[in-house]
């Protein structure tokens, strides 16, 4: 939809805004505009400046120079209250969502109930089922505990806990993030619902498919500054990378797989002939996953697909030993060992995990980048249980430059880093320590662009190397883009096995049928 | 296509600013992190200005003999603190150890009644091991439990009576002297000096920062996180029961009863020197300086004949202190990473 023609108001101005962090420059000088009953995207790397440009409006961040108005009015910077009096509403990626209480209870939460008068439960339940109707969307039923309810859902219940206090603007970090692709059609069309309803909305986003299809105009944010803002469809998908990212880095490989077409990380062929190295037979996780086979050859990569819920991580945790109920056969290098009950009898197989959540599972964020990255195998660099502080550095370093990984920054804790150096030095504990299976958990979840084709391109030097991987990732064009084949799996059942043929990727829509059920594989 | 951002981390491509700005961070960090060092310089100018006399060797051999027993306890503790856990049951473990050795000096000579009393401390510690490894149970819970049921059991078998300790060599540890000082300082120090090589040079060392930092990314880098921790209750235990050892060498029986101050005290000493009661974060030498703060007010109220209260009123300002310094360095790094 095009932003109405006739001289729109503005509902929210940026006007030279600054927020200076110590001496970081959060957002330098930024100019912004903000049509009424518009969708507005900001776009940007991480650190861009884009989601303190959200706070900013949203009377979180307490900017300390320019001017910030809300249909004329200048906000007072840093005061919450004031901001939500002027109308402005917002929604975070993290859920303020109280799992105990009921789906009505939830979205009625904080909100001034006087403007009820005293409010029957009676009265809430209509409002509730008026607010979902105004969304077009399908109805949750009140008297349902959220905590049983799907992200998508909950999520939704926060767009509508939001829709109470009647917000002029509402601002969206990253809406979509935390949900699957086939939850995310709900959350649009509550978008597009609220656009008509004249809402203005300001969106912080980093999908390019979410971008094209909702916003009417995109800012694009680098280093603190707001570089450009266009209409929809004015710039390509490239032109808007490269603004992203610069015109030099823009234009380096780093950006390729977001482009507009993945481009080919593969790189060699595997000797076809050559026996799998792993070899896993009617593996079972009770509840989970059900009976799949997969085989994995040295230098190969076994891309796992399918939808959240598919089983697809249960399935990657039970080969790394993290399902202590997992039942199977499994046939590393000839051997037929029992299946590994615990991470460490995985490991002494051969076995390494690339955990999905970074900072939960993978990384000691108190402890330095080089004992993370020596972590799974401090013996390496002993001897007699003495670390040898030489040695360790040596070896990690090597492992760390080899992912591009500043070497210079390896005695630095690991919280300071960017999620794709986390991600990197979970990836080069995997080069110091090598495995024969590494088993790659959604590898690039939460990475900037600059990154992502990066890390993937990493994965690919692991398989050079000879190490058979496994990739599991919810981003359907990375998987295909990496991947000698794809197992598809739904509901925890194998649905086929896809295989590249020659040079040609495997099809995206070969996958997503199979995925649905819609086709059979052999 | 799609793809997300990590929003929480530190944007890195600001470069020069924010590079300096990370430098001086780092400095104020490093002299906060030294913060409680700068406490004992503080205590003992003040106690030296108050008892010209207190950095005579002698004194300083007495305030690490009288505070040997609990030293040793807090090495262990350290461990277990680290590895983000902890122990309520260190002074019943020290009494036990105490009426053992007492007990066993009776039977035979000084070598296997040490032996077997640590072999006991061994036993306890695995008790505290299993219960909070493999049965799951909270470890302040557990070791509430095995605190009240060893010092129990103690009592039970002594009829709540002192048990005296064989003449003849028994007490060796506080009454031979080696360069100056009795063998339980020496013990003292080699026990802090082993500590600190194994937590800092060791392959161990590294698993206990690693599953105190963070257990799950320790089990699934694969290390063996169950034995790592229990391995820190029972290194505790022994030590506890060593200083019972210790103690019991110095008064010359064996106390069946708990001095429950022992427990918090060795607590105590690892927080005043700055290791974090969350785990992940801490050194040996922090305990060294918590000893020396601890035997350092001590022995200064001891001298000024303060009453007892005073002192457990000066430890407590002391730990708080210690605790808020912890917090707020926390709160600090936390803001300059935003």
């Amino acid at each position: 939809m095009e932003p109405s023609q006739s001289a729109p108001a503005i509902a929210v101005a940026l006007k030279a805004v600054s927020k200076t962090y110590g001496a970081t420059r959060a957002l330098i000088d930024v100019d912004v505009e903000i049509h009424e009953g518009t969708v507005h995207a900001l776009i940007g790397e991480n650190g861009a400046g884009k989601s303190t440009a959200l706070g900013a409006i949203a009377g979180r961040v307490d900017f300390d120079g320019g001017v910030v108005e809300v249909f004329g009015e200048p906000l007072e910077p840093g005061n919450l209250r004031a901001a939500r009096r002027s109308g402005v509403s917002a929604i975070y990626q993290e859920l303020t969502i109280i799992p105990h209480l009921d789906a009505a209870a939830n979205v009625f939460l904080g909100s001034d109930l006087s403007r009820f008068g005293v409010l029957s439960s009676r009265e809430m339940r209509r409002r509730y089922e008026q607010l979902c109707t105004e969304l077009d969307v399908r109805v949750i039923p009140a008297g349902v505990p959220v905590g049983t309810l799907s992200v998508a859902e909950q999520q939704l219940l926060e767009i509508m806990r939001s829709l109470v206090v009647e917000p002029r603007v509402i601002l969206f970090d990253e809406p979509s993030a935390s949900l699957a692709i086939e939850e995310r059609e709900a959350l649009y069309k509550a978008i597009e619902g609220l656009r008509k309803r004249g809402v203005t909305i300001v969106i912080v986003s980093h999908n390019f498919d979410e971008i094209e299809r909702l916003a009417d105009w995109i800012t694009v944010f680098r280093n603190g500054r707001a570089i450009t803002t266009s209409r929809r469809g004015e710039k390509s998908r490239a032109e808007l990378v490269r603004a992203m990212l610069g015109e030099q880095r823009g234009d380096q490989t780093l950006g390729r797989v977001l482009m507009d077409k993945p481009v080919e990380i593969h790189s060699r062929p595997v000797d076809p002939g050559m026996a799998p190295i792993l070899k896993v037979i009617g593996l079972t996780v009770p509840g989970a996953i059900e009976n799949i086979d997969l085989e994995v050859k040295p230098g190969e990569i076994l891309g796992i697909a399918g939808l959240v819920g598919s089983g697809r991580s249960t399935l990657l945790r039970a080969i790394a030993g993290a399902e202590p109920t997992a039942r199977g056969t499994i046939r590393l290098a000839g051997a037929e060992p029992s299946w590994p009950r615990t991470v460490r009898a995985a490991r002494k197989l051969g076995i390494g995990l690339i955990p999905e959540d970074r900072k939960g599972e993978g990384l000691v964020l108190l402890r330095s980048a080089a004992d993370n990255i020596a972590l799974s195998n401090l013996g390496a660099a002993s001897s007699g249980g003495v670390i040898g502080r030489r040695k360790l550095r040596a070896k990690v370093a090597e492992a760390a430059s080899r992912l591009n990984f500043p070497v210079a920054r390896l005695g630095e804790r690991s919280d300071r880093f960017s999620g794709g150096n986390q991600q990197k030095l979970l990836m080069a504990r995997w080069l110091y320590d090598r495995p024969r299976v590494l088993l790659a958990d959604e590898p690039t979840r939460g990475i900037d662009v600059g990154a992502k084709g990066e890390l993937l391109e990493t994965l690919r030097v692991m398989a050079a190397d000879g190490v058979a991987v496994i990739m599991v990732s919810s981003e359907l064009e990375e998987v295909l883009a990496v991947s000698d084949r794809v197992l598809v799996i739904a509901k925890g059942h194998s649905m086929g096995l896809l295989e590249r043929t020659g040079d040609q990727q495997i099809a995206m829509e070969d996958v997503l049928q199979a995925a649905f059920g819609l086709k059979e594989h052999a | 296509m799609s793809a997300t951002i990590d929003r929480d981390t530190t944007p890195e491509r600001t470069v020069t600013p924010a590079m300096t700005a990370g430098k001086k961070l780092k400095l104020r960090e490093r002299a906060a992190s030294l913060g409680m060092v700068w406490v004992l310089i503080i205590l003992v100018i003040t106690a030296t200005i108050l008892n010209p006399r207190f950095l005579n060797p002698g004194n300083l051999v007495n305030i690490l003999t009288q505070n040997a027993p609990v030293g040793i306890i807090a090495v262990g503790m350290t461990f277990i603190i680290i590895a983000g856990g902890f122990d309520l049951s260190v002074a019943a473990v020290l009494a036990i150890g105490g009426v053992s050795y007492a007990t066993l000096s009776h039977m035979m000579p000084a070598g296997p009644a040490i032996l077997i009393t640590l072999a006991i401390g061994f036993l306890l510690g695995l008790i505290n091991a299993l219960l909070i490894t493999k049965a799951k149970v909270n470890a302040f819970i557990a070791t509430l439990a095995t605190a009240s049921l060893f010092s129990g059991l103690t009592l039970l078998y002594t009829n709540s009576k002192p048990v005296s300790m064989a003449t003849g060599g028994y007490d060796f540890l506080s009454a031979q002297d080696f360069l100056g000082a009795p063998l339980s300082v020496w013990l003292l120090a080699v026990l802090v000096a082993a500590g600190w090589f194994a937590l800092s040079k060791t392959v161990y060392g590294r698993g206990i920062y690693a599953i105190g930092g963070n257990n799950e990314a320790a089990r699934l880098a694969g290390l063996p996180v169950t034995s790592l921790r229990a391995s820190t209750y029972v290194l505790t235990a022994m030590l506890a029961a060593l200083a019972g050892i210790v103690l019991g060498s110095v008064i010359g029986v064996g106390q069946p009863g708990v001095a429950v101050g022992v427990t918090l005290n060795s607590i105590a000493i690892v927080i005043i020197g700055g290791t974090s009661l969350l785990g992940g974060e801490g050194a040996m030498w922090r305990t060294l300086v918590g000893i020396l703060i601890f035997g350092t007010i001590n022995n200064v109220f001891d001298i000024l004949a303060f009453p007892q209260a005073t002192q457990e009123v000066a430890l407590g300002v002391i730990v708080l202190a210690a605790v808020s310094l912890d917090a707020y360095t926390r709160s600090r790094k936390r803001s300059g990473e935003a």
